[in-house]
């Protein structure tokens, strides 16, 4: 009971499920050139860095978006 | 008097051919429009010396820029940087939105030091999903074509006189609006939607301005 609630990694967590679902292999393309697939984004999540919590960031935003109606 | 905007368009490799064909659309619409003429960099001629001397001896009000970027430089034809910290003061007065990944962040911020009306870009990499069958006709690519709808907004809104701020709000309704509505058989036939709709959310999240908001073409 004494666990303390921890919202960011609890965010993590809904988010790496969520991506987990998909086909690893599916690919988004970037304006850079390159593509990066579930796969890879998952590991970014996994390891925390930059893309990671961008990546995120972005998903808890759609989750909102498609829930309510977030305000743009 | 006409309004001057420039528009680069390089088509080398795959998403720069997807890019051209987003701006499409702008490009059709802009034709008859007798009050605003168009200089297009298309193909070959997107290249740094072009730039230059159509934003030094024309003196575009607007700057579509579309191509790869990074956090420091945009890009034309073959990957040459066509704007940069050397030359991003000829922005000076001017507009420039770029289709870009990352630009907004440092060249953004400096092209309003030196000057430049309003800088609208992306805070991070841009996004989009393709379905890979259609990559040599992007134009037929469904897969693509909320991400087209809400950048084809951006620059609508723009060159038609709705100010920056106006216009980023109109692709960010774009993207809102696929994002909730995305995901139906018909669109979704192979079940991208939610690849398809996180995407969607990075370029909304992202996609940002510096400068003056209430600046107009």
């Amino acid at each position: 009971m004494n666990e303390k609630f921890d919202l960011e990694e609890e965010r993590k967590l809904l988010v790496l499920e969520r991506f987990k679902t998909l086909n690893p292999d599916a690919k988004i393309s970037l304006g850079g050139g390159e593509e990066i697939t579930v796969k890879k984004i998952i590991y970014h999540i996994e390891k925390g860095d930059d893309f990671g919590k961008k990546a995120i960031q972005v998903q808890i935003k759609m989750l909102q978006v498609l829930g309510s109606g977030v305000p743009s | 008097m006409s309004k001057n905007f420039v528009i680069t368009r390089p088509m080398h490799d795959m998403v720069t051919s997807y890019l051209y064909d987003f701006s499409k659309q702008i490009v059709e619409t802009v034709k008859s429009a007798k009050d605003i003429h168009v200089t297009r960099l298309d193909g070959h001629s997107a290249t740094r010396a072009n730039f230059e001397k159509v934003l030094t001896k024309e003196n575009p009000r607007l700057a579509f820029l579309n191509g790869h970027g990074d956090r420091k430089n945009v890009a034309g034809h073959d990957d040459e940087i066509i704007l940069d910290e050397q030359n991003i003061g000829l922005t000076k007065d001017k507009i420039v939105y770029a289709l870009s990944c990352d630009s907004l962040e440092e060249l953004g911020q400096l092209a309003i030091r030196k000057g430049a009306k309003a800088y609208v870009g992306y805070k991070a990499r841009f996004m989009f999903i393709r379905d890979p069958t259609r990559e040599n006709t992007p134009s037929k690519d469904n897969n693509a074509l909320p991400f087209k709808r809400a950048c084809s907004a951006l620059i609508n809104s723009l060159v038609f006189g709705r100010t920056v701020i106006e216009s980023i709000d109109e692709a960010k309704k774009e993207y809102l609006h696929s994002i909730r509505s995305y995901g139906t058989e018909k669109d979704d036939p192979y079940g991208d939607a939610p690849l398809i709709r996180f995407a969607l959310a990075w370029d909304l999240e992202f996609l940002d301005m510096y400068g003056d908001p209430h600046a107009k073409f």
